[in-house]
């Protein structure tokens, strides 16, 4: 095994069999490796134990409301475009246990799980895609606004602080892209660019009888693992190459999302008649937040055992979308879905700007692509941009894509 | 394979740090207000430092096995002890009524925003209570009555459904007998209206009848120089606001504490967002110029 030192901001060409030793190295220096595989009929983001279970020559078919695996020509490691889960999966986990609460006799006491301290299970992601590096870094952002210290989550510390992160340059977009848009991709840039900092950069040719990736260290530690793999100092061609692809990738990006002024979109639009439009169509399901890499929101559940004398409080995600998400003694503030679809869209695109100083969109597409009926957001901000007299919606008029 | 955590618990928590665990604190005392509301004295009960906070602000309780909801001080005692009015609606409120003397509850907090009382140094201030809206601005009573000369005229106004569902109604005397200190200031005005009166209550009761607001119009002489803080109902701040505005008080001097669904209290589980706020940070006390586009608009 090579171990001559790599260094940062050094562009190296490895060959595609020399993959495993990606993992081989993160595994001995005691990460946990995580990334794409095919389970079902979708590609999810699970343990990994090397290059072997990663949908090699598998792709997908995306379009609102539609999601379809199709074989690829070629054995592209990296081929696919995002699947329905997020690194939130393990960033924000879905349930946490937060503590466990003892009765003894008229009080009780209040313990907390052990939090884990690095060692095997510091987590490395494989495939980090550039919108998916600035979502991480939007719900960063959430917690620092927060005040938080980062010991309030569990598992903060280890989870969130640190990462191996292994970002994938994207060589083609999905139908339901639009990265472009919100400035977040399709390249990987330098790290804190756009996103989260991160460790290294894989670009991936897929060629018959040449494949190959390049690789660049963007941290020091990256740089440490990289000096592990097999490599050799990429060609200036190779170099051009990495960058042609994510230029064609955004080149070729059909979604386009358009907000001149995000901090007027929720005052100006919050009497749209298109909201009722768009509410004959949501089902409220909620779907477009669990996927959501951005969505923060979570609920706290008290249980308790039978006995009533063992009771937990978990930390779970929770959507906006839900009629009990804002319910008070009386009911719920938001009782339609028009109000519950307004809340979302504006404070996605609106007034997370005021909040936390960013969109909090990052135009991965995944909501368009796992609404079950198809709902667009980029379609849907275009109509609520436009006058109601331009949609024609207070005369029937709109139609909807 | 499993990635979740090892669930070992252990080790005891210090809840001050972390803001998701509440400090264990033991009921010293209820008052029964009506018949559906109470007040629980507390202290706590870990021997920690007590918890500095201001009017207006709020806890969350958790009741052993049932869970936990945001309710306000309704006022702090000198020896530390911090009371909480509670009217039993749902399970964790019934449950918090239902503790007894001796028995433990959890308090997170204090969280959110104030009644800027020093900020109304010099003004003359409106209270503006309906039903237990009274309790979160009882600690802003108690500070007028203590820094009595530092404000001017002081009027409290309080509706309640019937005068069964009047809280506090025994300290309504003592503020009102409260004399100021400094020569020329008058004496607190404190009315109460109710909505209705009961057939069997009618030959005892004496006071208002009709909607609180309607007690404004005789409220105070210098509205230019008034401030004002309300709680209460949605729908009746928003009435209220109308009429204070009217008198002359200006947007920036009128207080509303609202309400909406909090879970966590600190600005991460999105529960109480309201358009770019979080209510339990950034409010529940707001002043009217910064919520007024919101409250005009349904299902915010």
């Amino acid at each position: 095994m090579a171990t001559l030192s790599a260094d940062i901001g050094v562009t190296y060409r490895m060959r595609a069999g020399d993959l495993g030793a990606l993992f081989s190295t993160l595994h001995a220096a005691n990460f946990l490796t995580i990334g794409p595989r095919l389970s079902g009929e979708a590609i999810i983001l699970e343990e990994l134990n090397g290059p072997e279970d990663l949908p090699v020559g598998w792709g997908d078919e995306q379009e609102a409301g539609r999601y379809r695996l199709r074989r690829r020509a070629d054995q592209a490691f990296f081929g696919y475009n995002l699947g329905p889960e997020s690194w939130k999966k393990f960033l924000t986990p879905q349930r946490q246990l937060l503590w466990r609460a003892r009765r003894q006799g008229a009080t009780f006491t209040i313990e907390q799980p052990e939090r884990l301290g690095g060692g095997p299970q510091q987590l490395a992601f494989i495939g980090v895609r550039a919108c998916e590096l600035a979502a991480i870094r939007v719900q960063e952002r959430v917690r620092e606004v927060s005040g938080q210290p980062a010991n309030d989550l569990i598992d903060a510390k280890c989870r969130v602080a640190t990462p191996f992160l292994v970002g994938v340059t994207c060589a083609q977009s999905a139908a339901t892209c639009f990265c472009t848009s919100m400035g977040t991709g399709p390249a990987l840039g330098p790290p804190g660019s756009s996103g989260v900092g991160y460790d290294l950069a894989l670009t991936e040719f897929p060629s018959e009888d040449d494949h190959h990736f390049t690789i660049e260290a963007r941290s020091e530690r990256g740089a440490d693992i990289a000096s592990h793999i097999p490599r050799q100092l990429a060609t200036e061609e190779e170099c051009d190459a990495v960058r042609q692809q994510s230029d064609t990738t955004a080149a070729l990006m059909r979604r386009h999302l358009k907000l001149d002024k995000p901090a007027q979109l929720f005052q100006d639009s919050l009497e749209h008649p298109h909201w009722d439009e768009v509410a004959s169509r949501c089902l409220s399901c909620a779907n477009c937040t669990l996927v959501c890499p951005t969505c923060f929101c979570t609920n706290i559940e008290d249980t308790s055992d039978l006995s009533g004398d063992v009771a937990e409080r978990w930390l779970r995600w929770d959507s906006c979308f839900h009629l009990d998400f804002s319910y008070l003694h009386g009911g719920s503030v938001r009782q339609t879905t028009r109000s519950r679809y307004r809340q979302w869209l504006t404070h996605k695109l609106g007034t997370w700007h005021e909040q936390f100083g960013s969109s909090g969109c990052v135009g991965c597409g995944r909501c368009i692509a796992w609404c079950p009926v198809g709902i667009d957001l980029t379609v849907e901000l275009e109509a609520l941009t436009l006058s109601p007299e331009v949609t024609g919606v207070q005369t029937g008029k709109y139609e909807h894509p | 394979m499993s990635l979740g955590l090892p669930i070992n618990v252990q080790k005891q928590v210090d809840p001050r740090q972390n803001s998701f665990v509440p400090r264990v604190f033991t009921v010293t005392g209820k008052t029964r207000e009506t018949a559906d509301t109470v007040t629980i004295k507390a202290h706590s009960g870990d021997g920690g430092v007590q918890l500095e906070a201001r009017p207006g602000q709020f806890n969350m309780l958790y009741v052993h096995g049932i869970g936990e909801i945001p309710v306000s001080l309704s006022a702090v005692g000198s020896d530390g002890s911090l009371l909480h009015t509670v009217r039993r609606v749902g399970p964790v409120s019934k449950a918090l009524g239902n503790l007894r003397i001796g028995e433990s509850f959890g308090v997170r907090g204090p969280y959110g925003t104030h009644w800027p009382l020093e900020s109304l140094h010099g003004r003359s201030v409106i209270v503006l209570a309906g039903g237990l809206g009274l309790a979160p601005l009882r600690p802003a009573i108690h500070h007028l009555l203590k820094f009595r000369d530092a404000f001017g005229e002081v009027g409290i106004y309080c509706g309640a459904r019937s005068p069964a569902d009047r809280i506090f109604a025994s300290e309504f005397s003592r503020w009102q007998r409260e004399k100021p200190h400094a020569t020329g200031a008058k004496s607190i005005q404190v009315r109460v209206t109710v909505d209705r009166v009961p057939d069997q209550a009618k030959a005892a009761w004496h006071g208002e009848i009709g909607v609180v607001t309607s007690l404004l119009p005789r409220s105070i002489s210098d509205p230019v120089n008034a401030a004002a803080m309300i709680c209460g109902p949605e729908v009746m701040m928003r009435h209220a606001v109308q009429d204070l505005l009217q008198l002359g008080i200006a947007k920036e001097h009128i207080y509303l504490s609202l309400e909406r669904n909090m879970k966590c209290a600190v600005g991460l589980c999105g529960h109480c967002q309201l358009s770019r706020y979080f209510v339990c940070r950034d409010g529940p006390v707001f002043s009217f110029d910064a919520v007024e586009h919101l409250l005009t608009v349904k299902e915010l």
